[in-house]
């Protein structure tokens, strides 16, 4: 049984780029999957992901919520203000029909893409 | 609750927000550090730490504003970062540009190929253009251009010879009174003069008789000196002259004193009255002007003597068919005053353009280099899209992680972009060159305002050029590049392959386009050179390499017809007593044309003007079919009795018996000449002439069919022609023999000037010059296209075996033998060559049949050879580029190719 193992090269790539590019694409798409059930306000998203994550994943203020408002100029998320009798007004975010069309493009997308990373990393047999 | 809106608005002060919208972030982000804070302070953190940390989350990943910038709420310009989406347009261009600079500065091999190539399918587009542009496009340069229209007549009532033919000077006179669809008309007739006592040697000019309104008329007055006035055209008026720039330089060394002095022309004394600009010629090369009224007697009185060329400036607003309304009603009415010259006669309005036929080469040039720059475009965009291939990972991997689709496919195009400009500026200078080759070959034979230089539309094509060569070559590989297929272009690492099936498809569609382009231009091109190889060598009956041409031009004004007859016959004696020389006169040299006549032949019935059949008339002296070399076939040829005294006798070449005398009895036949333009139900004054001898064929003019034309000899006694040739048969030089005639001449006449003598083999191949010059274009851009058509061919073989190499390891380790290793290579690029020639075979076809009507002497029956032809050059060529990387796939050592990646 013959085993090869292929390299993949890629010179033209910024490492940090790279990970920047990596957070930036996975971002969104955890953002879109929180907010899928039902609306949430910005805190809350932020626990969710640092829960759900195991505490590897942290979303603080300065990430989190130019992201909220970049996908809310993009048409897929929709905020809406709600006030309650002796605190401050939040925000709440749900997802518009577009935001959920584009939530099942990029899992798909993502699922790809896991899976050929594990082929590339993983053993080929021949 | 903590008020942090003085932290949160400092860190958004950068971003210029709308005031609302500023109350309502620090709002939403006041709430959520509430939040923060709380959650600290259940943690255990102090007041102090809680706050602390809550405010340096505002910091993280470069800080709140910095993220925000982005959006479109902000109005802070963002910082430029490769693969942010978001960026400005222009910024992203500049920055597109930037990495395609820098990514082509690494394959300098690469980009020189490519630039070549492009260049020189840009540099013949480019070429051809400029010429089109001079010729065709670039408005005549006299005052509102669109306005002048030329005027001439055609014979409705001659279906063999319709016209358009010229207008004579009475009709120019009442055409003049159209004055409410036309603010002048004019005319002109180009002629040579004669000019001398100036003091310098007599010469012979290019010269027209010109109305004097005309330089008015195209708006260009002289440069020195004053324009023709309406006094200078009237009878009795002092003769006056203007001279051209270019003459007034050369002969009188742009003397400004030549104004106002006199100098003879054709004998006549003539003062000169102005200078035009230099490179004026109008209507086409001339460089002198005299009025109208200098015409002979019989050219300004008869009707008949249709000499002029008209040219006239329609009103503002007026249309060509309104003008011709006009025109017409007066030609109406002088069909019914004078019916023997104007009956059957129309006007002709038309722009003041360059020959129909002209323009048709000029299109056709145009569609041969635009097939070259798709052979070209289509090249390189195989070479892009193999490229592309290389690359695919780098640009998958951008797509998965975030970049947009469109990001990649502009900066590919910029890429392109780059690679086409770099092109196009290598192709201006190539096209410079060949545009300075061009004008040069055709400066004799274009007029004077025809300029063939690069101007800003030359610049607007060439720039529309370079932007369809980078949109045409890649388009189709950015697009491939910039498929999201993850998986399997992930997985194709590491694989030994061609390449995905799209591309493929695409590579060997360009192939098949290349090949099919390449067949068409070639087919043209070989046509064009067969014909002129035809032409060149087209036997003419005699030999003519050694027997020099020489004219005489025996002024109308100067000479009557006997004064011509005596001075002709004065020559020929002379030219007989001198042994060194061997000379005749004839009113045309063989290829040098003849006077066209309809032929009537006693004893058969009289058939309608308009459909008896041409011949050509030639006038001879005592001693031409000697010189010439012609034999006599029948009968005798004429004798010294019959041009002394030529009643009624004439000789007739081969061809004339046997178009019109198969039974051969030719000998003792009468014939009688008319006029093209005689009007006559088929008796006419001209006299019947016996035809008393056969002599073998000399050819005249080149016709259609390639036969040699019938040609019917008179003496010249009869009608004794203004401008004869001088014709000699000598070992000598032509230089030498024009010495010799020349002194002949100038003995009788030292006024008479004399044209230069040349051989007549010299002559032909200067009338040949447009077939010589389209043709070697035509067969340089053919070239062209299948040198790029070849080396498309060859390096789509060689990269396909560089992509294949595992595989065909894998082949010849189990067992392959050469044949089908050389198949296996070789099968995809044969096919390709098969269908290209398949489809070019149909255009081919559709040239070989358009492309005969514009060549003269074509014949029919050789287009099959020339086809043929190109098929097999086309094939070898095709079978010879991929055969050489199949060879070196059939050397390749199993296992090198195996460990190959």
């Amino acid at each position: 049984m013959a085993v090869s193992v292929t390299y993949v090269a890629m010179p033209a790539i910024d490492h940090r780029m790279l990970d920047r590019e990596l957070k930036k694409g996975s971002a969104e798409l955890i953002i879109l999957s929180i907010l899928e059930p039902r609306a949430r306000h910005g805190y809350e998203i932020s626990k969710l992901i640092e829960a759900r994550s195991n505490g590897h994943l942290k979303f603080h203020v300065a990430s989190l919520y130019p992201l909220l408002y970049r996908l809310e100029e993009r048409g897929w998320l929709q905020g809406r203000w709600v006030e309650k009798a002796g605190q401050r007004r939040r925000r709440f975010y749900e997802l518009t029909p577009a935001g959920r069309r584009v939530l099942a493009s990029q899992r798909n997308t993502w699922k790809s893409f896991v899976e050929a990373m594990g082929l590339i990393t993983g053993v080929d047999h021949a | 609750m903590r008020d942090w809106a003085p932290d949160l608005r400092a860190r958004l002060a950068e971003l210029r927000l709308n005031p609302a919208r500023e109350a309502e972030i620090i709002e939403e982000l006041s709430q959520h550090l509430d939040d923060r804070y709380d959650e600290l302070r259940a943690a255990g953190s102090s007041d102090a730490d809680a706050r602390r940390l809550a405010i340096e989350e505002l910091s993280e990943g470069g800080g709140l504003a910095q993220r925000m910038q982005a959006l479109s709420q902000a109005h802070t310009p963002a910082p430029v970062v490769h693969g942010k989406p978001g960026a400005g347009l222009l910024r992203g261009v500049w920055q597109d540009l930037h990495c395609a600079m820098r990514t082509l500065r690494r394959q300098p091999g690469f980009v020189a190929t490519i630039v070549l190539t492009l260049s020189l399918g840009i540099a013949v587009n480019t070429m051809v253009f400029t010429i089109v542009n001079g010729a065709v496009l670039r408005t005549l340069p006299f005052e509102d251009p669109e306005r002048i229209v030329r005027l001439n007549v055609s014979n409705v009532g001659n279906a063999q010879n319709p016209g358009p033919d010229e207008i004579s000077y009475l009709e120019l006179q009442d055409w003049q009174t159209a004055r409410r669809t036309f603010e002048q008309i004019a005319a002109t007739a180009e002629r040579g003069v004669d000019i001398s006592g100036d003091g310098r040697a007599a010469a012979r000019v290019s010269a027209a008789y010109v109305s004097w309104n005309t330089f008015s008329l195209i708006g260009q007055p002289p440069a020195l000196g004053r324009d023709l006035r309406e006094t200078d055209e009237q009878i009795g008026a002092a003769p006056v002259v203007i001279l051209g720039g270019s003459l007034w330089r050369a002969r009188y060394g742009a003397d400004p004193s030549i104004v106002g002095k006199t100098i003879r022309v054709n004998g006549v004394p003539s003062t000169v009255v102005g200078v035009m600009p230099p490179d004026v010629g109008f209507p086409y090369r001339v460089e002198f002007w005299l009025p109208l009224v200098a015409l002979s007697q019989p050219d300004r009185t008869s009707r008949s003597a249709r000499v002029l060329d008209g040219v006239g400036r329609l009103r503002p607003g007026v249309s060509i068919e309104q003008a011709t309304t006009e025109l017409s009603a007066i030609t109406t009415s002088l069909a019914e005053r004078y019916p023997e010259t104007n009956r059957d006669v129309a006007p002709r309005v038309t722009p003041f353009a360059i020959a129909p036929q002209f323009v048709a080469v000029m299109i056709a040039l145009l569609g041969a280099v635009g097939f070259v720059l798709l052979i070209a475009c289509a090249n390189v965009a195989n070479m892009l899209l193999a490229r592309a291939a290389d690359r695919s990972r780098d640009v998958t991997l951008r797509l998965a992680l975030g970049a947009s689709r469109w990001r990649i496919v502009r900066q590919l195009l910029v890429e392109c972009l780059l690679l086409a400009t770099a092109s196009g500026a290598c192709g201006l200078g190539l096209s410079y060159v060949g545009v300075q080759f061009f004008a040069g070959a055709a400066l004799a034979e274009t007029p004077s305002w025809m300029r063939f230089t690069i101007d800003g539309a030359v610049f607007a094509y060439l720039l529309a050029l370079c932007l369809g060569s980078a949109l045409v070559c890649g388009l189709v590989p950015a697009w491939h590049a910039a498929r999201p297929n993850l998986a399997a272009t992930l997985n194709d690492a590491g694989r030994a392959n061609a390449g995905s099936r799209w591309r493929r498809r695409w590579t060997g569609a360009f192939v098949v386009a290349q090949v099919a382009a390449a067949l068409v231009l070639l087919t043209g091109a070989m046509l064009m050179m067969k014909n002129l190889t035809s032409l060149m060598r087209t036997d003419i009956g005699v030999e003519t390499s050694r027997l020099s041409q020489m004219a005489i031009i025996l002024s109308q004004n100067r000479d009557s017809p006997d004064r011509r007859r005596l001075f002709l016959g004065q020559l020929e004696e002379r030219l007989a007593a001198n042994a060194k020389t061997n000379a005749a006169i004839a009113s045309n040299a063989p290829m040098g044309g003849a006077h066209a006549r309809k032929l009537l032949i006693d004893g058969r019935p009289a058939a309608e003007p308009q459909t008896l059949p041409l011949v050509s008339l030639i006038d001879v002296g005592q001693r031409y079919f000697d010189v010439v070399g012609a034999s006599t076939i029948a009968g005798r040829a004429l004798t010294t009795d019959d041009v002394r005294r030529p009643d009624d006798s004439v000789v007739v070449n081969e061809r004339f018996a046997q178009m019109h005398f198969q039974d051969g009895t030719v000998i003792g036949k009468r014939i009688r000449l008319i006029e093209l333009d005689a009007r006559t139900d088929g008796s006419t004054e001209t006299r019947w002439m016996t035809i008393v001898g056969v002599v073998s064929n000399v050819r005249q003019q080149w016709l259609q069919s390639g036969e040699f034309d019938p040609v019917v000899y008179r003496s010249y006694i009869v009608d004794p022609p203004q401008t004869m040739q001088v014709l000699a048969r000598s070992e000598s030089g032509p230089a030498v023999v024009a010495g010799l005639v020349g002194d002949q001449v100038r003995a009788l006449d030292p006024d008479v000037p004399l044209l230069a003598m040349s051989t007549v083999d010299e002559t032909l191949a200067l009338w040949l010059w447009p077939q010589r010059l389209f043709g070697s274009m035509f067969t340089i851009f053919a070239s062209i296209a299948m040198l790029l058509a070849t080396g498309g061919l060859y390096s789509v073989t060689a990269y396909s075996v560089s992509r294949r190499t595992r595989e065909i390891g894998v082949r010849v380790a189990l067992g392959a033998d050469a044949r089908s290793v050389w198949w296996a290579v070789t099968g995809t690029t044969l096919r390709q060559l098969a269908i290209g020639l398949v489809l070019g075979t149909a255009g081919a076809a559709g040239v070989a049949t358009v492309l005969p009507a514009f060549l003269v002497g074509s014949g029919g029956g050789a287009n099959l050879v020339a086809y043929a032809g190109v098929v097999v050059v086309l094939v070898t060529v095709g079978v010879g580029a991929s055969a050489v990387p199949a060879r070196r796939a059939m050397r390749l050592d199993p296992v090198t190719a195996l460990q190959t990646e």
